[in-house]
Parts: C-alpha cells; structure tokens; sequence
C-alpha cells in the first residue's frame, strides 16, 4: 500500500466525515421543519400537561440546544426512545427488526448485482453484441427495471402463490409450524445468513484455488456438490432444518421480486463497461497472446469494468432499498421498511430519524469502501485531482 | 542596443509540493529559477533542453498560462515596455492580442467537435474582432497563408479529417489570426512525421518574414533549433546554462552540459570519430535543489569550487555568448 | 458558404437516432405524446363531457362497474364508472409533467454544480462536493415517500423535490469529472491564450462535451420521477387529482388484492403505461450512454 494510498484514504475519510456531519444536520433542519411535533399528535391532552411534556422532551429548548443535543446523540450512538412505547429505545427496535430486513435486502442485492454482473458480462463479451438473445434480455431487463413494484409483486404471488401454490403469497414464516419452537425465529434468520455468507466466500475460494487446476471444472463441480450438501447435512443435523425450510420458502417470492426488479441496471452497465473494453488495446495484446476468450474476458476485461459497476451499484442501492420497501409492505414483512412507514404515520420522530442516520450512516460508509475499493483497483485514482488539494 | 521586444529578467516559477488541506506547503519544485534572456523584434531564439529542464514551463509563463512567482517579463507593447508578470486579469486580455502560442500535440491543442473555421476564428470570436463574415475572410486568408488551399475546402472540416500536418498549420493558423507580435512555439514538430517537419519549420519561418513576427521555438532537438534559429539559449534544471547564437554556440559551445549535448547528436558518416562526452546518471529531482551549481552531480569536470559556491552566473565570455559556468 | 459549423453540436443526437433503443425510446414518448395531445381533442369532439370525463365522468349504460371492454370504452370503466382509456389518456399529461419538470430541473442542477465545481476548483470544489455527497446518501424515492406522508404534494411540487434531491447527488458528481477531463486538455489552454474567459471556456467548450450527459441523467430522473409519483400515489399519499399512480390506487383500495378479473382488467392499462413511459426514457437514456462514449473521432 503506497503513501498515496494512505493519503487517499486519510482524504476519504476526512470528506466522510464532514458530509456525516452535514447529513446529520440536514435532518435535524427536516425534523424542525415539519409541521408540528410530537406532542400535537397527541389528542386530548389538557394545555397544561402539553407543556409539560413539551418541557420534559426538551423542545422548548432554544434550537442551538436542540442541535447539540442532537449531535452529541447521534455520535455516542443514542437514537432516542420511540414515542410511542416509552422505554424503548430506537436502537433497540432496529435491532430486532434488522435480522428480517437483511434476510431479504442481503441476498437481493447480492443476487441482483451478482446476475447482472454475470449476463452483462456474458453479453458485453461476445461477438456480436445485437443477436437475439441479448436483444431479448436486455429489452427485457429495461422493462423489469422500469416495473412498477407493486404489481410485480402482485403477479408473482398470483401466478406462483395463488394459481400455482408454490409459494406462500406473505409473511416470514408459517406459524403454525412455529409453536413450541425454543429458539426465536431471527436467530435462524441469522444462521441463515451466516451459512450464506460463509458458502459465498467457499465458492469463491474454490474458484480461486483450482485456478490452475487441469481439472478444475471437475473439481468445482464436486467442490460445489460438496459444500451444498455439507450445509444441507449441517443444517439438518442441528434440528433446525424444517424451520429453515420454512424460512426459505417464505423468502422466495419477495427474494424473486426485488431481484427482478434490480438486476437490469448492473446488467446493461456491466455489458456497456465490457463492450467498450473489448476496443482497448490491452485486450487485444490479450487476444493475441492466445488467451481462451473466456480467460480474456474474466481476468483482464472484467477487473477494469467492475469500476463503474460497482459505482453505480451503490447508486442504485436506494432503488434495492425501495423494492425491499414495497415487498415488505407487500408481503407483511415486519422489516425496517414497513416500520419506517408506520412510524413516519404515527409521526414517531425518533423511530424516522433513527432509521434516516443509520440507514445513511451505512450508505456513507459504503461509500467509502467503494472509493477505496476503486482506488486500489484502479491507481490512477489515488492521484486523482482532489479537491482543496491541488488546483 | 537595438531595441528588444521581449525581456525577462529574474523569472522564477516554483510549484508547492503536496499541499495539505489545510497546511501550507514547505517543498517547492523549482522549475525554473531566475531565468535572464532577451529577445529582439523579428529573431527566432530558440529554447533547448532534455525534458524536465522547464522550458515548457517558461512558454507557459511567456504567455500567462501560468503565473511566475518572481521576476518580471517585459514586453515592448507600442513603443513602452509592459511588465507582463504583473498584469491583472482585466488587462490581460488586451496582452493576448500580441502574445500568442502554438502547442506540441496536434491532436489535441484543436477542439475535436469544432470545425476549422470555428477553431482558427475563435481569437477573433474572443478578442471581438470583427463580424461573421470578417471572419470568415480573414480565416480564410490565414488557412491560404498556412497553405491549406483551396481555404474553402478545409474550412469546414474536422480535425479527425485532417492529417498531423495538416492539423498543426491550423493551430499555427489560429496562433497568427489576430497578428500577434510575439509567439511561443512548444515543440510544434515533435510529434509529426519526421518527413513533414521541415515544411512546417519552413512555413514557420517563412511567416515569421512576412509577418515579421517574433518566436520562441522550444524544443529538444538540436538539429531543429539548428535550423529555425539565430540565437540558442540552452536550459538545464530550470535554469540556463549557456546562451549565444545558434552557430557560435554548436562550433564552439563552451558549457559542459552544452558539450554533452552536442557529442550526443549522431553525425551520418562513419569517417568522422569524436570523443564522446560522457556525463553520468540522468537528470536530478527539481524539488529543493541545493544551492550549488544545478550541474554538480553530472558535470565531468566539476570541482570543489563548484560544489562550495552558489549557481554560477550567467557570465558573457564575449560576443554576446553567455555562459554560466565557473570553469570556462 | 453557410456556416456549417454548428452540426457536428448536434451530431450525438443524430447519434442516438441511430441507436435502436434511442428510436424506440423517441418514438414510444411521441407517442404518450401523441395521447396527451389527443386527450383535450377527443373531449372537444367526439366525446360526451358527462360519461367521458376522467375524474366525474359516469356512464349509467355500461352498469355493472367496473365493466369490461366494449366498443364505447374500449378499455372498459373502473369502479366509479369512468372510462379507462379517457383517464389513461389524461393521466399521460400528469407523467409528462411530472417527468419534464423533474428531469430538467435535475439536468440544469447537476450541470451547474458539476461545471462550476470543475472550473472553480480549490475551495468551491471541496464545498459543493462534500454537498453533493449529502444528496447522495438521500435517494429521492424514499426520501419522497416521506414527504408525502407530511406534505401535501401535488405532480409539480413532487417533481421540484425529485429534480431537486436527484440534480444534487450523484449526477452532479459524474458531470463534475467529466468537465474535468474536458478542462486539461490543450484546447482550452489556447482557447485561454486567445483571451477567453471563464465564461466563453464554459460555454464554448466545456459544455457541448457535457451536455450529452446532462440529457442522461434527464432521462433516468424522468423515469424515476414518474415511477415515484406512482408509487407514492399508490399509496395514497399524492394530491394528484388523476395520474396512471392513482388509478392503481383506486382500483386497489376497491377490490384489495382481490383476483377478481375486474381488477385485473381495470389494472392492467395504468401499470403497462407507466413501465412503458419510465422504459422509454430509459431507453433514451441507455442509447445516449452508448453513443456518447465512443471518443470523438
């Protein structure tokens, strides 16, 4: 790592933290702006008892105050209580609530971009960008990226859940299948996760390893049917294996929904990235080498057009997040997305802005790593005009 | 003394290092350090160096691109002398008449979405000269004078249909289109076709006739200066080194650096043998140079002296042949 | 001799035309168009104010509603009565609206912060860059979801605050390299020697190379915008009197989910509109992308 990495991070680092600051104090002017606070909501309550309040939550407070107490919150990690159970606080709810909401968000966004890094690749590396099949799918692709998400999910849990019964059309779990159950439902959720993660970074350790392998079709095939069938086997093992089932079957119909309505846009770039380095000279030195197209295509064309992907990925994490949102509703998810909604209707300000800091908080901080992510991939960035830095 | 058209007299241009947010910087790299030369009305003074020397950094100050951080630049403006260096932005524009530049890419010194017509009237367009069709008169006598004829059928092309050659007579098109008195030419010829470089060097020097305008060729091509040249100042680490006319300097250049120069141009004819000057390693790092002699680490014949006393001056060893060197 | 010059301005336009989805995409907005113009014609002509209206229309002949397709309503009514296809027609001018006003207004924001942070460099690049990056943590979407909740947002405000949170994040970002990229090249160092200010370098130069990608992301707010207002009309939570959102919406609260084939019927045309719509402009966008890459020459 050379000293113009560090610096670019050092910069990164120090930009991120004055936009935290700035984002932190845009919501505190949105909170102030609302009309009304918490207490007007509040109905029938005598004038004397709304002062108090008023007084106790301290939003009598002149607003600088406010404003410091705001920040001085937010930095040692206290979102506050909700308004509405008292004694709860935000981090708490959050918390509880997270497992569901990342058992649909991880995997959609993993999938989504995974999918369209994969075809867009496929389609950018072939010969003749315009045949057929990439036609299809890509006019495809646009036509579910422009999808109105509601009815996306209404089609599918008419077609798979109601016509078909595949599928169950909502909730997490069944719960009947539930009672009696020791362990709590997030905790699978958790493990679930976890087993995820854990084949993902198998599989890609496996690619890794046989790289060089005579036989490494064969060795990732049986590497692949290994790993898929010690997992099964582990989770049958521990006693949880129907729960989880159980689980994953709910997930599939929203899992389905947000991924259809995500993956044309990393796709269509990832194909755009690739096509236009197919014209650089590199690749042709790569070609002339005598590389396999595909050894072409992966290694040397991929790595550069990752860059834009994964930028625009974090651009289009909000969108994710919005599918995820509407799918939650949908579906009667109990996520953060549907508590955000209720809560911004029940004008529970401490829940709304709890979500907004750390939902953005975790977005920045994507952010970051991506920049740097770039910068690694591509050194040319390290040294890019930064801004104050040079003119 | 016949008059001077340009003179420049101390010019220093440092860069800071690194600068921090917040923090000044405390390294500078000294691209070119208390620069002294003169040029006369109608000379060609050619402007030699290996690439770092600073002598695209000097076209740069000559015509304002950058701003020096020292020393001044007079320019004879109707009849008095105007310190350039110390011009505000509002009078610039007036100095922009008479100070114009020809760049070294050709390829990427012409807007590739504007037309020739667009690109060489584009001084007129900014200095307010003229109407449309002016304009395209007087483009059209500058692309006949440049030699793209017939005018009309290159005015409305685009550069990607036009050659190297062909390319760099239109920037020089657009550097003379409001008749500047004074023009830095950057190593127009470098990145042509070494078969097209001289007619571009004689159109140069045949508009510098008829025109009556003033160069200062840049370039690291002894041969070339050879040619286009009557004076020839030799750069070296941001300063110059040796400065006389162009055939006293190649028959009897006297500064070490000068030496090596010349010994390096290969001579077609296996009969003739030299002694090769040999200088050691390559060209140092121009951040905080110390304050000795800038050809210390290089020179063949260096001293003790050399190493104990500031950079030699630039001294005249006779007949307006400067040298700055404590040993000749 | 005409002054020929100013085509090669307009060539990735020309450019786009050629591109297959530039031309679906152009030719399926003409014809939203087409059904917006359409709209306050057939109301003048051909049809009845008191059955065809979109929002008070009702027709006492097709009972039961909502009726299936027939040779008066085409499209059939919805469960007030009101012919489909006048509302879908009428709902066209709502997402032109709502996609223009938010498209340009994130064009022309992106584009001046981008460029002026570019040329400005120094100081005003740290600033407006570190505001952008505000923007970008806010995704107009969600953020608008919210808004809706508290405000009363009608097409035009809506789109306003779309335009507004879109044109201050991430576009203004790329545009701001792009500028970049164009500011270090030699021409505009002698467009500088030749005496040009900041303002005739903007113009003359920085821009056309910009522009293109303004109109980008133009199209993608467009798209989202309107995707947005559906979503949020869906929902209830816009003050629009009729949009391709809201009759989702109404369908949807009449017969919650239900499968009945009514609801189908009356759902199928706002929800193909409106993927359409965003589609197209997608597509237009998607086309500039491509064409505008290549380099110049």
């Amino acid at each position: 790592m050379d000293r113009a990495m560090v610096r670019f991070i050092r910069y990164r680092l120090l930009r991120a933290g004055i936009t935290l600051l700035l984002f932190q104090t845009l919501l505190f002017l949105m909170l102030q702006a609302m009309p009304g606070d918490f207490v007007s909501t509040l109905i029938g309550l005598p004038p004397p008892l709304r002062r108090g309040l008023r007084a106790v939550m301290g939003l009598n407070d002149p607003l600088w105050q406010q404003y410091l107490r705001w920040m001085r919150d937010f930095f040692t990690g206290h979102l506050g209580t909700t308004f509405r159970f008292p004694h709860q606080s935000v981090g708490r709810i959050l918390w509880s609530l997270a497992p569901r909401t990342l058992f649909l968000f991880l995997p959609a966004s993993v999938l989504s971009i995974g999918l369209g890094y994969g075809l867009g690749r496929y389609l950018g590396g072939r010969r003749r960008p315009w045949d057929g099949a990439s036609l299809t799918l890509t006019g495809g692709a646009i036509v579910a990226a422009t999808s109105f998400p509601p009815w996306v999910a209404f089609l599918l849990v008419q077609i798979f859940a109601l016509r078909l019964g595949w599928f169950p059309a909502e909730n997490v779990l069944r719960t009947s299948r539930w009672v009696g159950v020791a362990v709590p439902a997030d905790t699978v959720i958790l493990w679930l996760l976890g087993t995820g993660a854990l084949m993902a970074g198998s599989f890609y350790l496996l690619g890794h390893v046989t790289r060089w392998h005579q036989r490494r079709t064969c060795l990732r095939r049986v590497g692949a049917i290994a790993l898929i069938g010690g997992a099964v086997l582990a989770w049958y093992l521990s006693g949880w294996g129907l729960l989880a089932l159980d689980l994953l079957w709910h997930l599939a119909l929203p899992l389905t929904t947000v991924v259809l309505l995500s993956f044309g846009e990393p796709m269509l770039l990832m194909r755009l990235a690739t096509l236009q380095v197919a014209d650089e000279d590199f690749v042709r030195a790569a070609r002339a080498k005598g590389l396999p197209p595909q050894v072409v295509r992966d290694r040397h064309m991929a790595r550069l057009a990752l860059v834009p992907v994964l930028a625009r990925f974090l651009i289009q994490l909000p969108f994710v997040m919005l599918g995820s949102l509407v799918v939650e509703l949908a579906f009667f998810w109990k996520g953060i997305g549907r508590e955000l909604l209720i809560a911004i209707d029940a004008h529970d300000v401490p829940v709304v802005m709890g979500i907004f800091s750390v939902v953005g908080t975790l977005m920045l901080l994507a952010h970051v790593l991506l920049d740097v992510l770039h910068a690694w991939l591509d050194p040319r960035v390290r040294t890019a005009i930064a801004p104050g830095m040079q003119r | 003394m016949s008059e001077v058209l340009v003179r420049v007299e101390g010019l220093s241009k440092f860069f800071p290092l690194t600068r921090g947010l917040f923090r000044e910087s405390r390294d500078f790299i000294h691209a070119v350090e208390d620069l002294n030369f003169m040029i006369a009305p109608g000379e060609s003074l050619g402007l030699v160096g290996e690439s770092g020397s600073g002598k695209t950094t000097t076209g740069k100050l000559l015509v304002r691109l950058l701003d020096p951080t020292a020393g001044h630049i007079y320019l004879r403006t109707d009849g008095r002398e105007v310190d350039i260096a110390t011009l505000r932005k509002k009078e610039l524009k007036a100095f922009r008449r008479q100070v114009q530049m020809i760049f070294q890419d050709p390829y990427e010194s012409l807007n590739p979405r504007l037309t020739v017509f667009d690109t060489v009237a584009e001084p007129l367009v900014v200095q307010g000269i003229g109407n449309v069709l002016d304009r395209e008169e007087r483009v059209a006598e500058m692309l006949a004078m440049v030699g793209l004829t017939p005018p009309s059928s290159f005015m409305f092309r685009f550069p990607h249909e036009l050659s190297g050659g062909q390319r760099q007579r239109v920037a020089i098109a657009r550097a003379l289109v409001i008749n500047p008195t004074f023009v830095v030419a950057d190593e127009p010829t470098s990145m042509l076709d070494v078969s097209i470089r001289t007619s571009i060097m004689y159109l140069m020097q045949e508009l510098a006739q008829r025109l009556g305008v003033t160069y200062l060729y840049i370039t690291h091509d002894l041969a070339v200066a050879r040619y286009m040249c009557q004076r020839v100042a030799v750069m070296y680490l941001g300063k110059i080194v040796e400065q006389a006319e162009t055939e006293e300097l190649l028959q009897h250049p006297l500064h070490p650096y000068t030496r090596a120069l010349i010994s390096a141009v290969p001579i077609p004819d296996p009969r003739i043998k030299r002694q090769p000057m040999e200088i050691k390693g390559s060209i140092p790092t121009p951040i905080n140079p110390p304050p000795r002699c800038r050809f210390y680490d290089r020179c063949p014949i260096a001293t003790g002296f050399c190493e104990e006393n500031p950079h030699p001056p630039l001294e005249d060893k006779g007949g307006g042949h400067y040298v700055a060197c404590y040993l000749v | 001799m005409g002054r020929r010059s100013g085509r090669k301005r307009w060539l990735w336009l020309w450019r786009v035309l050629g591109h297959p989805w530039g031309v679906a995409g152009l030719l399926l907005i003409g014809l939203f168009g087409l059904m917006a113009l359409i709209h306050p014609l057939l109301m003048a002509t051909v049809w009845n104010r008191a059955i065809y209206h979109p929002l008070v229309g009702f027709d006492p002949d097709a009972v039961p509603h909502p009726a299936p397709p027939s040779w008066q309503h085409p499209l059939g009514t919805d469960p007030m009565g009101r012919d489909v296809l006048s509302q879908l027609l009428y709902g066209a001018r709502t997402s032109f609206l709502v996609g223009t006003v938010a498209g340009v207004i994130t064009a022309i924001l992106a584009t001046a912060i981008g460029v002026t942070a570019a040329y400005a460099g120094g100081w005003a690049d740290t600033v407006l860059m570190a505001l952008c990056d505000v923007f970008v943590l806010m995704p107009p979407p969600v953020i608008l979801l919210i808004l809706g909740l508290l405000l009363d947002l009608n097409g035009l405000s809506l789109a306003a605050i779309y335009g507004l949170l879109a044109g201050l994040g991430s576009p203004a970002i790329v545009l701001r390299a792009h500028a970049l990229s164009v500011r270090v090249r030699p021409f505009v160092d002698a467009a500088r020697v030749a005496g040009g200010g900041s303002l005739h370098i903007i113009w003359y130069h920085l821009l056309p190379f910009v522009v293109p990608f303004s109109m980008l992301f133009l199209t993608f707010a467009a798209s989202g915008a309107v995707l947005s207002e559906a979503i949020l009309s869906f929902f209830g939570r816009t003050q629009i009197r009729l949009s391709w959102g809201t009759m989702i919406w109404f369908t949807q609260i009449t017969f919650r989910w239900s499968p009945a084939r009514e609801a189908w019927l009356a759902l199928l045309p706002p929800v193909i509109a409106i993927s359409l719509f965003c589609s197209a402009f997608y597509m237009v966008g998607r086309a500039i992308e491509e064409t505008s890459l290549e380099p110049y020459s």
